[in-house]
């Protein structure tokens, strides 16, 4: 079920009355029954790879909790990171590492005649196997302790807002919760609901607007000027950004509203000034995640700086394998990591010298300029990473990059598809002044203290849904990883 | 009742809220309708009982890029108004045309004398969303009403819904560009070039359904014709003539329209031989127009 669909218009209010009728365990067990639904709906068979990831892990926690053995619980440990990691394999990775050891051992002479399998690639499998996942970790290292109603735990690993795509919860942020029964607050009830409008307006008013000159475009961008193509790879930055927190706005809001806090997942990523920065605000859940549990483990950056590069670089290769089975993923990734060295490089320069200069007053008042510049040149790098996250193969990046710096096409007139072009500009151009507005606190701050002022708020947010969404009921972007 | 005493404030919010959105919908449809109808793009026009002519010309875009009815004023000396649209469906076209007479009527104008119809619209199957952006005028429209919830009645409860929604449509978006000034002088003007055409070819060539429901529109806009004494005549408009050797289907085709339309149909696929007329493979720009029109008036048909 897509929450840009009619049945989940029908589902959500149902669920949402049944949920504050019941109470105890039978609420958490309507959460479980939800969530299976809401996943069943789109593809029930794969309900059994949930099922399966949640028992091994389960089991894995319990038996975690009752051995003090060394080697037991790496064994247990190791059962959990190969059942979740094998299914993840299994049906996200399989087909692409067949294809490229047959490449890899063509000029050998061996042609491998291995079935290709057919999979279909269960929707939101990334998210909570790497949550199942970090359950047994944290449990393996002591810092939480293991869940023993298999109720919760399923429901854990299940919740329906964010089941699919996000955010990625950690059981110590979300069992907890489940303890204890949910109280109704208001107050959170309708910040809710004006998350879930923001988030709605985010998919359907602008994703899916850019969605409609972008996708023909990336499809055969042979047939337009650099212009067109410049514009529609600034586009995508907004469109890949607006899918996507927009979905995390949604389950974040529709949480809410169940009396559940969920771990934020974007925080303005395009005001960032560096590539640090950006991994702070941009899908926040993941980063942390391959933090704690790749980046740190592998050594962090406690042993030198060459060994700091090297584990950003295999945490970054990862957080790019983690998107899709293609090698552009992996470019992706790649260029994080080189834009994450090189700007750790440029700190530490910039440190040493700092210390022997003194902030001038004219410094001072370059600090707003100097800003807007960083977020500037920021923004156009992560443009031309985003066409590699977009195209399927490096030479098809390669080729847009290329068309746009011939400069050949660069007059307006060439534009193509202008009336979508120009109504999705629009809607960005609003949207960025929004987001400004929000960064700089002064619409939060309004909305907090002026209760009309937020009722008017959330009306312009349905009216400009209602006159300027699409609703051809688009996928979200992040349902494929 | 001790209820809602404890949530009066919440009651009273959540009441106004609902209240603000409501009203707020209404009046920003009102104004948005108001807007569009004081523009001279062609529907909003034809809704107001505009675009009086001697000759009408229907269509697909097709109809729309072919015959500039500025090019059929300078040919033949006669006002045309063209009423077709971009990926207009078929099944909409005997309401635009029924609309337009009857507010033609209402205006206390004459009907039109000739109906150029552009038939190769029959043929093809309608792009998705190409009939419920004209929710932007059904109210102006009890038959487009009907054809909206007939073919989408999806949009059509939404659209009563949210008046807004209306006009949730490129229609909205485009009627904004012909403020103050008419659109009976659009037409696309870029010149195709030989990668384009390349490029086109590399594809497979357009396939003509063979639609009875598309049939039965053409139909009812000959009847509606036939029943104000408007002369009818059918055209097949000009194809590049390279993308025209593909259409190796087009002739048995337009054979077959003729038969289940009991009307000749006029077939103008191959009139322009000089490749700079074309816009694209499939439309003209103001250059082949203007030799489209002159070729019409030459044989009697303007």
């Amino acid at each position: 079920m897509y929450f840009n669909s009619i049945s989940f218009l029908v589902f959500f209010p149902c669920f949402f009355t049944l949920y504050w009728l019941l109470r105890g365990s039978t609420r958490v067990a309507l959460c479980l029954i939800g969530s299976y639904i809401f996943y069943g709906w789109w593809a029930y068979e794969f309900l059994g790879l949930i099922l399966i990831s949640t028992l091994v892990d389960y089991f894995v926690g319990l038996g975690l909790g009752a051995t003090e053995s060394r080697t037991q619980r790496k064994w247990l440990l190791g059962v959990s990171i190969a059942c979740n990691l094998g299914i993840l394999a299994t049906f996200k990775y399989l087909n692409f590492f067949a294809e490229n050891l047959e490449q890899l051992v063509a000029p050998l002479g061996w042609k491998p005649d291995w079935p290709t399998l057919n999979l279909i690639l269960p929707a939101g499998i990334s998210f909570y196997t790497f949550q199942t996942l970090s359950y047994s970790i944290d449990v393996y290292r002591g810092q939480i302790s293991p869940e023993r109603n298999l109720l919760r735990f399923a429901t854990f690993v299940s919740f329906f807002p964010q089941l699919v795509a996000g955010p990625i919860v950690r059981a110590r942020e979300f069992l907890p919760q489940l303890e204890t029964d949910r109280v109704f607050h208001w107050y959170e009830f309708e910040r809710g609901v004006g998350q879930v409008l923001q988030g709605f307006l985010k998919k359907l008013v602008i994703a899916d607007s850019i969605a409609i000159v972008a996708d023909p475009m990336f499809g055969d961008p042979r047939g337009y000027s650099s212009i067109n193509l410049l514009v529609v790879v600034v586009l995508y930055a907004f469109q890949v950004y607006c899918d996507f927190s927009g979905y995390s706005d949604i389950a974040i809001g529709l949480a809410k509203m169940l009396g559940f806090k969920l771990p934020e997942n974007f925080r303005f990523p395009y005001f960032a000034t560096s590539p640090a920065d950006f991994w702070h605000r941009w899908h926040i859940t993941l980063s942390t995640w391959l933090r704690d549990y790749v980046y740190i483990p592998l050594g962090g950056n406690r042993n030198g700086e060459w060994n700091t590069y090297r584990n950003l670089t295999i945490t970054m290769l990862l957080g790019g394998l983690w998107h899709g089975a293609s090698w552009n993923f992996v470019i992706w990734g790649a260029l994080h990591a080189t834009l994450l060295i090189l700007h750790r490089v440029w700190v530490t320069t910039r440190s040493k010298n700092e210390l022997r200069h003194e902030a001038s007053p004219l410094t001072r008042w370059l600090v707003l300029p100097v800003t807007a510049l960083k977020c500037g040149a920021m923004f156009s790098i992560l443009c031309v990473t985003w066409v590699f996250f977009r195209t399927s193969t490096f030479s098809e990046a390669i080729e847009i990059l290329g068309h746009i710096a011939s400069l050949d096409g660069l007059s307006p007139s060439t534009l193509q598809n202008r009336l979508p072009l120009i109504k999705a500009c629009g809607l960005v151009m609003i949207f960025a002044t929004l987001e400004l507005a929000m960064q700089i606190k002064t619409l939060p701050r309004v909305l907090e203290r002026v209760p009309w002022a937020r009722g008017v708020y959330y009306a312009s947010l349905v009216w400009i849904i209602a006159f300027a969404g699409t609703f051809n009921g688009t996928q979200f972007i992040y349902f494929q990883f | 009742m001790s209820f809602f005493i404890q949530h009066r404030n919440r009651i009273v919010w959540v009441t106004l809220f609902l209240a603000l959105v409501w009203a707020g919908d209404r009046v920003g449809a009102r104004i948005l309708d108001r807007a569009i109808m004081s523009t001279g793009f062609r529907y909003a026009e034809l809704y107001k009982g505009g675009l009086a002519a001697e000759i009408v010309i229907l269509g697909n875009s097709r109809g729309l890029h072919m015959f500039h009815p500025p090019a059929i004023r300078e040919a033949a000396g006669r006002e045309a108004a063209n009423i077709s649209y971009n990926a207009l469906p078929t099944v909409l076209m005997p309401v635009l045309w029924s609309d337009y007479l009857s507010h033609q009527l209402k205006n206390h104008q004459t009907p039109p004398k000739r109906l150029i119809f552009e038939v190769s619209c029959v043929g093809r199957e309608d792009e998705p969303g190409s009939l419920e952006r004209f929710k932007v005028f059904m109210f102006h429209s009890e038959p487009l009403s009907q054809a909206i919830a007939k073919h989408f009645p999806k949009e059509y409860v939404a659209s009563r819904v949210s008046h807004l929604y209306r006009f949730n449509s490129e229609l909205t978006l485009r009627s904004m560009f012909f403020r103050g000034k008419s659109d009976q002088d659009w037409i696309m003007t870029e010149h195709v070039t030989d990668d384009q055409i390349e490029r086109v070819l590399d594809r497979d060539p357009d396939k003509f359904l063979r639609d009875q429901q598309n049939v039965i529109a053409a139909k009812e806009v000959l009847a509606v014709a036939k029943g104000m004494g408007v002369q009818v005549d059918l055209i097949v408009a000009p194809y590049h003539p390279r993308y025209r050797e593909t259409l190796t289907e087009l002739p048995d085709w337009i054979q077959w329209l003729s038969g289940e339309l009991d009307c000749p149909i006029h077939d103008y696929s191959q009139s322009i031989s000089e490749t700079s007329g074309f816009a694209d493979h499939l439309h003209l720009n103001p250059d082949g127009a203007r030799q489209l029109a002159e070729i019409l008036d030459r044989d009697g048909i303007l």
